[in-house]
């Protein structure tokens, strides 16, 4: 009694997963859901939700995971619906389209012919033994295989083409299996990341993106060169940067990278993803003394204190950067001349005029200063990349031979006529039916042309 | 003469042909019918020479401008126009009808119309950023607009068919000269086969391109998920139809909400949405 229940159960989860409503509910249920994440930035910074959505709204999107919502276990579990659907439909019927299409030698079925609607039929003067060998090797060289029967009054031919098109259907499904274990395998075990290499640096590890977390490579990078360049119009044109891989002390590889052109070594990949300059450690500041009218260079290091010429007094450098309200680099300088109050000075690098208008003894302006770009790379590592492509060409294959290609079969007999014989033609095709009749029309006109 | 001109051109020529066509359903007169495919033949003559005289321009602009005119809004809709009429000509010359240019046709003087006049749509050539430098890139713009054009010509076809099954077959009825309802539905669901095929395509030359340019192939952003909601749409219709036997009214309607989807993907999502995806900017 137990067992019979028990069966019955698994029977209906069975059916559940086996019936093409419930792909058909889950495709509009992943469609409709999918415009939420679309609506509602993704992955932002909680507080912008907070402000943008108050807190009651904060707290129920939250909790159902709609700022992350692509990764929330509710859209995962439709996925995985969508899965086991796909792969209790095609076990189920699988076994039947094996059935159909694993045929080595499929034979005439006279039934299937006369329940054919359009028989195209012509009389032609040669006998029906003569015209055996002709047809046959006509009618192969245009449908791959052809079977022929003798009967009673002549002979009749079959051939077909194209019966493994079934199949299609299943290979589109396979496909989008394949995807998702691709998809699942990179997740698992590939990570992204990113690091900022100063021009002749090298760095070992680089920077987790989720986490922020460091991750420790197996070789070591060092970017020897970083370049932007413009177009005219200041648009920027190219940003290339020269890496070299260093494996145990040793350099292995050298090679530019580009946008749209990543380096990969052993399954890492880096890609052009950014670039900036240093904050410089020094500058080198000329100070003039408005009263003897002499000018000196002095190099600063940052946060140190360096004299004033006339050892009267000290300033410091303590924050560079590289726009300020536009206007261009500055430096910001402690100034603490003899006796007088501190004051803050903002130098910059496209004004060095500027501090003329403080009246001081001394006039500060920017000299130079090292400039060091760093390019940002993107690096990723992604196991089941090959995968997904793998899934990728086997979907746009198999969405090709489900929707055009078909089986197409042909049926001809050959009757004995009066002094001839009377040929009768039928073709069939499991999709694009149309199409198949011009081609048996072409077939019928060109037997007509040999006999 | 320069590209831009020369299309805006077409556009005025494409309006004609749609009217003609639209005359067609009308007035029964076999000579507007000839007089519309001709200037139809004739725009799109002329559309290509646009499209190669821009490819052209933007390499007498100077070293490393040059590219193909695949890059922009204002490019993918010129390309647009251009495969809507290309499908729709290889239709009248398989299926000898041409009711369906009264539709199809000012779906393409639409396109480039916006793509010409509109003060929203940059038409100036300008040289490629770093990260549309891809042949991938330019694989994905075609298959995808491709795909949308045949999605398009899908649709005029639905709209055709809802009015045709609605309005009887009165005998004056310039329905009369619409085919077979039959024929209509099969049209529009080989045409979903056909612009299926391609935004898959799309989707997948898409993902390629994103994982050369940024190491991951798919990251959600809004264009990326509004393709693919497009693509459920169509599985949704292509599902119903072969396996639950979907046919006419249902498989039209269908076919009017995927076309919806297309067009939130290619203009919702740039003017709607915040996005990151590069026509956007
Ligand atoms: C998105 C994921 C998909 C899911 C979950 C899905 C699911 C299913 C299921 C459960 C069936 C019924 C089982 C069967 O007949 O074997 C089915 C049938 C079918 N699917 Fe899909 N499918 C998906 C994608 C596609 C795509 C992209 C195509 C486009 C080519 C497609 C074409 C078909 C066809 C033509 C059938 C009918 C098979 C028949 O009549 O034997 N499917 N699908």
């Amino acid at each position: 009694m137990k067992k019979k229940e028990e069966v019955s159960f698994t029977g209906r989860i069975w059916a559940f997963f086996a019936s093409i409503k419930l792909s058909v509910v889950l495709l509009i249920v992943l469609a409709v859901t999918s415009i939420i994440g679309t609506v509602i930035p993704q992955n932002a910074d909680p507080a912008s939700y907070f402000k943008s959505y108050g807190e009651v709204f904060y707290k129920i999107f939250k909790s159902l995971g709609l700022f992350d919502m692509y990764h929330s276990w509710w859209f995962l579990f439709i996925l995985m619906m969508l899965t086991i659907n796909l792969l209790v439909c095609s076990s189920k019927r699988l076994p039947t389209v094996w059935k159909i299409v694993a045929v080595k030698n499929p034979k005439f079925n006279k039934k299937r012919f006369d329940n054919i609607k359009r028989q195209d039929s012509f009389i032609v003067l040669s006998s029906p033994e003569k015209l055996k060998s002709i047809y046959e090797s006509y009618i192969i060289k245009k449908l791959r295989y052809c079977h022929s029967e003798e009967t009673d009054a002549g002979f009749v031919l079959y051939a077909e083409r194209g019966r493994w098109t079934r199949m299609g259907v299943y290979i589109v499904h396979l496909s989008i299996i394949i995807l998702f274990i691709g998809a699942i395998v990179g997740s698992l075990f590939g990570y992204n990341g990113w690091v900022n290499i100063p021009e002749g640096e090298t760095v070992d590890h680089i920077r987790l993106r989720e986490s922020s977390k460091p991750y420790q490579l197996d070789f070591a990078l060092r970017c020897n060169e970083f370049k932007a360049t413009f177009y005219d119009s200041g648009m920027p044109k190219e940003y290339k940067s020269s890496l070299t891989i260093i494996e145990n002390g040793q350099e292995v590889l050298t090679r530019s990278i580009v946008v749209n052109d990543p380096l990969r070594y052993k399954g890492v990949s880096f890609y052009q993803s950014g670039y900036g300059t240093l904050p410089p450690d020094r500058v080198t500041l000329k100070i003039t003394d408005n009263k003897i009218g002499k000018s000196e260079s002095i190099e600063a290091l940052f946060h140190k204190k360096v004299n004033l010429p006339d050892n009267k007094g000290f300033f410091k450098v303590i924050n560079f950067v590289s726009d300020f309200m536009n206007a261009g680099p500055a430096f910001q300088v402690q100034l603490l001349d003899n006796g007088k109050s501190p004051v803050l000075l903002r130098l910059f690098k496209n004004y060095p005029n500027l501090d003329r208008m403080r009246k001081g003894r001394y006039l500060f302006s920017i000299e130079s200063y090292p400039e060091v770009y760093y390019t940002g790379l993107q690096v990723t590592s992604d196991p089941g990349v090959w995968v997904v492509y793998a899934g990728c060409i086997l979907l746009i294959i198999g969405i090709t031979v489900t929707f055009f290609m078909s089986h197409n079969r042909l049926f001809v007999q050959v009757v004995r006529d009066k002094e001839g014989s009377r040929v009768t033609m039928a073709g069939t095709a499991n999709k694009n039916r149309l199409a198949f009749e011009d081609k048996v029309e072409k077939i019928t006109e060109g037997l007509q042309l040999l006999s | 003469m320069n590209s831009s001109y020369l299309l805006s051109i077409i556009t005025f020529i494409y309006g004609a042909a749609s009217f003609c066509y639209i005359t067609t359903w009308i007035f029964k007169k076999p000579i507007i019918g000839k007089l519309a495919t001709i200037t139809t033949y004739i725009g799109f003559l002329g559309h290509t020479v646009g499209i190669i005289l821009r490819w052209v321009e933007s390499y007498q602009m100077g070293a490393g401008h040059g590219h193909a005119p695949l890059s922009n809004m204002y490019e993918s809709l010129v390309f647009f126009s251009w495969s809507i009429i290309l499908l729709y000509l290889l239709i009248e010359y398989k299926y000898k009808n041409k009711s369906i240019g009264g539709v199809a046709a000012p779906l393409a003087f639409f396109a480039l119309a916006y793509a010409s006049l509109s003060p929203h749509i940059e038409d100036r050539i300008s040289p490629l950023i770093p990260a549309l430098k891809s042949n991938w890139l330019i694989i994905h713009v075609i298959t995808c607009f491709i795909g949308y054009a045949a999605f398009a010509v899908s649709f005029g076809v639905a709209i055709m068919y809802l009015m045709k099954a609605r309005g009887g077959e009165g005998k004056d009825s310039f329905l009369n000269q619409f085919p077979a309802v039959r024929i209509l539905d099969r049209l529009i669901y080989q045409t979903i086969t056909l612009g299926f095929l391609f935004l898959t395509m799309g989707i997948i030359t898409g993902a390629v391109w994103a994982n050369s340019a940024w190491g991951s192939y798919w990251s959600w952003d809004p264009k990326e998920t509004w393709s693919l909601i497009t693509w459920f749409i169509y599985a949704t219709l292509i599902h119903s139809r072969m396996v639950r036997g979907w046919r006419g009214k249902r498989i039209a309607l269908l076919s009017l909400i995927g076309f919806i989807a297309v067009m939130f993907t290619y203009f919702g999502v740039n003017y709607i949405l915040p996005g990151l995806h590069s026509y956007a900017q």
